[in-house]
């Protein structure tokens, strides 16, 4: 039995040994290799940017909050290089539904460790489990920056999937991301509009060009956006460059199910109109 | 509890450490704390289930003693009594609603519309199984293979031992009972052999099976959207990702059991590597087959009354081997196709050509005819599956008319290389977790309980621990069941 256990703990030894070395020498390559982006222009905001163009700069980031994406903006600014912020932002972005995104989610929080402000304050945002996520996400994206030039940056193009879209699940998706379950209005993101505002003011003290992104939405998913919704998109906004493009798509094949994310037909017309509008932006 | 969830990672070393070091005084006291583990590993997911499963060990345990009684009649009676109520649990809880609908269907075709209830209740995990185990030890006593139990713990642990208490293997009491009722001391190559079984069980469901569950989820849930290309991808998807599930649940099963000094049934020795159906069952969920096998396939004569009798008898064991998996049409659709596939074999008395060796046993390679039998087979098998995993057999139909339909219309998606208009991650995600398990099967198809040791380097070895380890590590923390939990 003695010789059982000394080897079983030995096995669980060496996984930890191996796991807690990679984990300080993360910290160490970060700390000895700062940030060193050259990006001029990016695109961020959620998985609506994600899937919508096929760049490079497109660092859209499914279930990304306004918070991290202010993290993230002052990370890749931080050889003052950045000239153009594309930023998406839909209605569903100033719902309240988008709180928990920004702190209980146990994927979420890891993804943003290095690059949020006093990392080991908001260890203390998690709970015992969560560690595990962080290390997960910490080697994913240790493998990444050995990888890619996206040096811990969570965030690139992905391709969406070819399908069409349910005008059940639509509603649905507006009940999930507009409602309560009892049938009230989410109230609006307090955090969300305060982070917007946060990257309004960064960009205008650092010279960066901030345009709004409205991204496609299915026909139906628009109509039943409620008003107050509507109202304080365009309050939240009216300040900025906006470039609309709810209703840039009208083909049922043009989305995903939930009718506000785009499908693998439709990325490459979106790519091919933004491409022109940055070459104009230039 | 799932055997891939932080809870079992606490459970399991703390039963452990119990059994070992404080339990190991007695038998009695090791049985009484595999009971009370059992019951609280099943209590976890419901504890009023749990009563369920008490009830039905009480009464099988007391029922056995008629069963083995002298007078004939009262046996016979207390068999019909016994196998009466163990299949009414079964029936009404998975069975009762898809007869209800049947009989409304085929009332309201007539013009009768009726009303029957349907009931609410949600299906006790491992009920088919524990079920199973239940009625095998009443058979068996009947048959006068087994003599009833006096101890009542014993029999519990029987039939509710934690390993293979959710999803089998269906055990035997001629295999099991023993091993419950002798003593066990710790054996450290049986232990480590159990480690081992654990750490690959865990591979293949955390890493291989779940990953796969995304691909395969998403191209079935938009079949019809989707093209050929991309539908033969989801379909090849889910033959490996039920294989990795619920091989990878019995791993873990028989690793854990050995852990406690118990050897279990095998249920699978790399049943992708048939080279015919037959083969293919002798191979797949070994403890069910064997089961229809004992307990259907051989008291309705099996193949001695005749070829057309033997025909009968395969049909009947094929279709209710897909009934016990689901009250659906897509289950029995699923073991008809298997029984068509079963049937040439059976005209051509070619159905036990592979019974004891497994392919390229002395060589390292197959032979061309015997890959190219094992790509028919496999192929058999997946298409087989598109009805075991469709939501119902218009779904499976409308699965398969796609990809012949999208074949037809535009035959170059096959040449469709990543970037085109299928998914392009789908073909290479599918390609990176189906290898290893595909590479570490063919290593070790010879024996199966000699897993890892035909990596005769000690340093080599620990490096396949330790990487299959850190891939848990990545992977482990998405709570996802066992498919076969819902059986």
């Amino acid at each position: 039995m003695n010789r059982f256990l000394r080897k079983f703990i030995k096995y669980i030894l060496i996984v930890l040994v191996i796991v807690t070395l990679s984990f300080v020498a993360i910290f160490k390559y970060h700390q000895k290799h700062p940030f060193k982006y050259t990006y001029k222009t990016v695109f961020l905001g959620d998985s609506r940017i994600e899937y919508l163009y096929k760049n490079a700069n497109n660092l859209g980031c499914n279930s990304e909050g306004l918070k991290y994406t202010y993290y993230k903006i002052l990370a890749l600014n931080k050889n003052k290089k950045l000239k153009t912020i594309y930023l998406g932002l839909s209605h569903h972005s100033f719902s309240g539904y988008f709180n928990e995104y920004l702190t209980n989610e146990m994927e979420i929080l890891p993804r943003y460790f290095v690059i949020t402000p006093k990392p080991m304050q908001m260890l203390n945002e998690y709970r015992f489990l969560n560690l595990h996520f962080l290390f997960k996400k910490q080697f994913k994206l240790a493998w990444k920056s050995l990888t890619s030039r996206n040096n811990f940056i969570e965030g690139h193009f992905s391709y969406p999937f070819k399908s069409q879209v349910s005008i059940k699940k639509s509603q649905k998706r507006i009940k999930q991301q507009f409602y309560k379950k009892n049938g009230n209005f989410q109230p609006f993101s307090k955090e969300q509009i305060q982070y917007l505002n946060v990257i309004k003011y960064y960009c205008r003290d650092n010279n960066i060009r901030l345009i709004i992104i409205n991204t496609p939405v299915y026909e139906s998913y628009f109509e039943n956006i409620p008003q107050n919704y509507k109202q304080v998109y365009v309050q939240n906004t009216h300040d900025l460059e906006v470039i609309d493009m709810s209703h840039f798509l009208s083909n049922k094949t043009d989305f995903l199910p939930d009718g506000d994310h785009i499908s693998l037909t439709a990325y490459k017309k979106c790519t091919a109109f933004l491409d022109s509008v940055v070459l104009l932006n230039k | 509890m799932l055997f891939n969830s932080f809870e079992f990672l606490i459970f399991l070393p703390i039963v452990f450490c119990i059994y070992w070091f404080l339990a190991n005084k007695s038998l009695d006291l090791q049985n009484g704390l595999v009971l009370i583990s059992s019951y609280f590993f099943y209590g976890w997911w419901s504890w009023p289930f749990l009563l369920l499963l008490f009830g039905s060990t009480v009464l099988d345990y007391f029922l056995v003693f008629l069963v083995a009684s002298e007078n004939e009649n009262t046996a016979k009676w207390s068999l019909r009594i016994g196998v009466f109520i163990n299949i009414g649990i079964l029936g009404i809880y998975k069975y009762y609603n898809f007869f209800i609908e049947q009989f409304q269907s085929a009332f309201n075709s007539l013009g009768v519309h009726t009303s029957l209830p349907i009931l609410k209740l949600a299906l006790p995990i491992g009920i088919s199984f524990y079920t199973f185990h239940g009625l095998s030890y009443v058979f068996d006593v009947y048959k006068k293979q087994q003599k009833p139990v006096a101890n009542f713990i014993d029999y519990a642990v029987f039939v509710s031992f934690f390993p293979l208490l959710v999803a089998g293997p269906i055990e035997r009491a001629n295999h099991l009972l023993p091993q419950i009722q002798k003593s066990r001391k710790f054996n450290y190559n049986q232990s480590v052999q159990g480690l081992r079984l654990i750490l690959w069980g865990m591979f293949k469901k955390v890493v291989i099976a779940d990953s796969l569950a995304t691909i395969v989820n998403a191209i079935y849930s938009n079949y019809a959207n989707e093209d050929a290309y991309t539908l033969i991808i989801g379909a090849v998807a889910f033959s490996f990702q039920i294989y990795g599930d619920f091989s990878g649940y019995s791993d873990i099963a028989l690793g854990t059991a050995k852990l406690f000094g118990f050897e279990l049934l095998s249920n699978f020795k790399f049943p992708y590597f048939s080279r015919d159906i037959a083969e293919f069952w002798r191979r797949w969920h070994i403890s069910l087959s064997s089961w229809f096998r004992d307990y259907l396939y051989i008291p309705l004569g099996g193949s001695k009354l005749g070829k057309l009798i033997s025909i009968r008898n395969t049909f009947i064991i094929f279709l209710v081997s897909g009934f016990w998996h689901g009250a659906s049409w897509n289950f029995i659709a699923w073991g008809f196709i298997h029984a068509l596939g079963f049937l040439p074999l059976l005209l051509l008395n070619r159905n036990r050509k592979f019974v004891t060796n497994v392919v390229a046993e002395n060589r390292w390679y197959p032979s061309i005819k015997e890959t190219f039998q094992m790509i028919a087979t496999f192929l058999f098998v997946t298409l087989a599956w598109i009805f075991f995993r469709a939501e119902n057999i218009s779904k499976a139909i409308g699965y398969i008319k796609k990809i012949a339909a999208s074949t037809i219309e535009n035959p170059s998606q096959f040449l469709n290389l990543p970037g085109g208009n299928s998914d392009p991650l789908a073909l290479q995600s599918v390609i990176y977790y189906v290898m290893p398990m595909v590479v570490f099967d063919w290593i070790f198809r010879r024996n199966e309980r000699e897993l890892f040791t035909t990596v005769k380097m000690n340093a080599l070895r620990w490096l396949l621990y330790v990487v299959i380890g850190l891939f848990l590590l990545f992977f482990f923390g998405t709570k996802s069941s066992f498919i076969y939990f819902q059986f």
